[in-house]
């Protein structure tokens, strides 16, 4: 069973859930950017949640399927196409021997995911099969799909998922929960106000690393760095320039900005399927 | 031993330690970080030491914040000294040639230093290993000569070779992976100080010691590492 990638999209990557154990070795987490969507993935063609699968980025791929094969297209709508005809999305679907699988740009999110039943058979690199692109490890050679890449995919006596799950409509204006971070006393009361009463758009600079957010200036303290010290995803840090970015996936695992808020799960795949140019507020919530 | 535990975000909890960045608050950092690692509780995810905290991730499904954040504030960490004795030293063999110390003309220039005296400076003695983070396998030092700082370049440069080794102001240090950056550049070592099979050569709390070689010697090992 393999796949062949026809075009490879913007950035196309193998994922799973990622590697947690070695941030102590300095190594981000990698994974997932939108685990919500990814997990449903798997749980539509029976794969356990941490299974590798495919994640597009804003421009989805190309690919062919050399023998029938079962999969599930989740996330972002990069209106999927089978031998150019729509195909339905959120549910498992069977793939004709020799077809051909085709994206689009996103109609709405940023990250779309393509789970094969059984998996991707692909070697784990320190715990995960996840792409790290800074350190070429992980995923399909440590990079990103490129045209010509053959993909194995794992054999899977199959048993037929026949639920379609509602296509999720990724909105480009979300609110995001956010917990107090740690150095939130460090910021003025007017500036505790200042972060949660305006909005802020997503830069066109946000990547797995992080989402970088653009609005009025946070006027910060006198002390505006700290230690380094852990970040872990969802950490809001407020840099010196006084915007907010929120760290993701492939965030180093320290920084030295403060750490003002630290968004929910729930949120951090929220904010992962917002467009650039996409607004968002926090909001503070209580454990 | 002083320290308090906060709430960081939903899965994971912060201890921090005295504000300061010291020999005396890295024991403590290191005695917890070894000590929790020792314990292997179920349900916790990683260990994120730093300069002055420690990071405890956790299963949400498996640990309750509340009762992880009591246990933690009340671990008997002074009792279990005898846990945090790795003070090991790894040596890493460095080439300070010119021809690979891309800066050190510079450097000696800026500090009024010969070349050979930034080399005995900077390969004198071992220097901690205070934590790991901004790149995997980067390695905070601390205990750089003070004829040594020199603040980092005014342009970064857009590519490092993995395994160059700089300067940055009070710090020295190792680029693991061919990245952007602007420190100073003096050598470097033909060891992977990151590699897919052993995301690094060392851990904090351990001692690293540079030693001078040849640009010969330099090749030689390289061959060997591949």
């Amino acid at each position: 069973m393999q796949i062949e990638i026809l075009h490879p999209g913007l950035c196309t990557t193998i994922q799973d859930e990622g590697r947690v154990e070695y941030q102590d070795k300095g190594m981000p987490v990698t994974g997932f950017m939108d685990t919500s969507s990814a997990c449903l993935a798997n749980l539509l063609v029976n794969n356990a949640p941490n299974t590798a699968l495919l994640e597009m980025q804003y421009l989805g791929c190309k690919l062919k399927v050399h023998q029938p094969t079962y999969l599930a297209i989740t996330g972002a709508n990069m209106q999927a196409k089978v031998n150019g005809e729509c195909v339905v999305i959120n549910k498992m679907i069977l793939i004709p021997k020799n077809a051909i699988l085709s994206f689009k740009g996103a109609i709405n999110g940023v990250y779309a995911y393509i789970s094969f039943a059984g998996g991707i058979a692909i070697e784990s690199v320190l715990g995960s099969t996840s792409t790290y692109l800074p350190a070429k490890i992980g995923g399909f050679k440590g990079r990103s799909l490129l045209k010509g890449d053959v993909i194995p995919l794992n054999n899977k006596q199959l048993s037929f998922v026949n639920t379609k799950v509602k296509n999720t409509i990724f909105k480009n204006d979300v609110l995001l929960e956010c917990f107090r971070g740690p150095e939130w006393d460090f910021l003025s009361v007017n500036s505790q106000q200042h972060l949660l009463k305006n909005s802020y758009i997503v830069s066109k600079d946000s990547n797995r690393i992080g989402i970088r957010l653009e609005g009025t200036t946070i006027e910060l303290p006198k002390k505006n760095e700290i230690i380094s010290s852990a970040i872990i995803k969802g950490t809001v840090q407020v840099t010196k320039a006084g915007q907010p970015i929120v760290m993701m996936v492939d965030a180093p695992t320290t920084g030295g900005y403060l750490r003002a808020l630290n968004l929910s799960q729930k949120s951090c795949n929220l904010l992962a399927q917002v467009q650039i140019g996409g607004r968002v507020q926090f909001t503070l919530i209580n454990f | 031993m002083q320290y308090d535990v906060v709430f960081y975000g939903e899965k994971a909890l912060l201890i921090n330690f005295k504000n300061e960045i010291s020999p005396e608050v890295h024991q403590h950092v290191k005695m917890c970080y070894f000590y929790l690692k020792s314990l292997k509780l179920n349900g916790i995810e990683a260990l994120i030491p730093a300069y002055n905290s420690l990071t405890v991730v956790f299963n949400i499904d498996k640990i309750e914040r509340k009762t992880l954040k009591v246990l933690l504030e009340n671990i008997p960490f002074e009792k279990e000294t005898k846990i945090a004795t790795s003070s090991k030293t790894v040596k890493i063999p460095v080439c300070y040639d010119v021809s690979l110390g891309i800066d050190l003309k510079e450097v000696s220039l800026k500090l009024n230093l010969s070349i050979s005296k930034i080399i005995e400076l900077h390969a004198s003695k071992p220097y901690l290993v205070y934590m790991l983070g901004f790149a995997p396998g980067f390695m905070y030092l601390g205990g750089l000569d003070k004829r040594l700082h020199i603040p980092r370049k005014k342009t970064p440069r857009l590519k490092i070779h993995a395994g160059a080794v700089g300067l940055a102001d009070q710090q020295t240090g190792v680029y693991p992976l061919e990245t952007p950056g602007g420190w100073q550049i003096i050598g470097q070592t033909p060891l992977s100080l990151f590699n897919p099979k052993q995301p690094s050569l060392v851990e904090m709390g351990n001692f690293v010691q540079f030693v001078p070689i040849t640009l010969r010697e330099f090749h030689q090992i390289q061959q060997k590492c591949k």
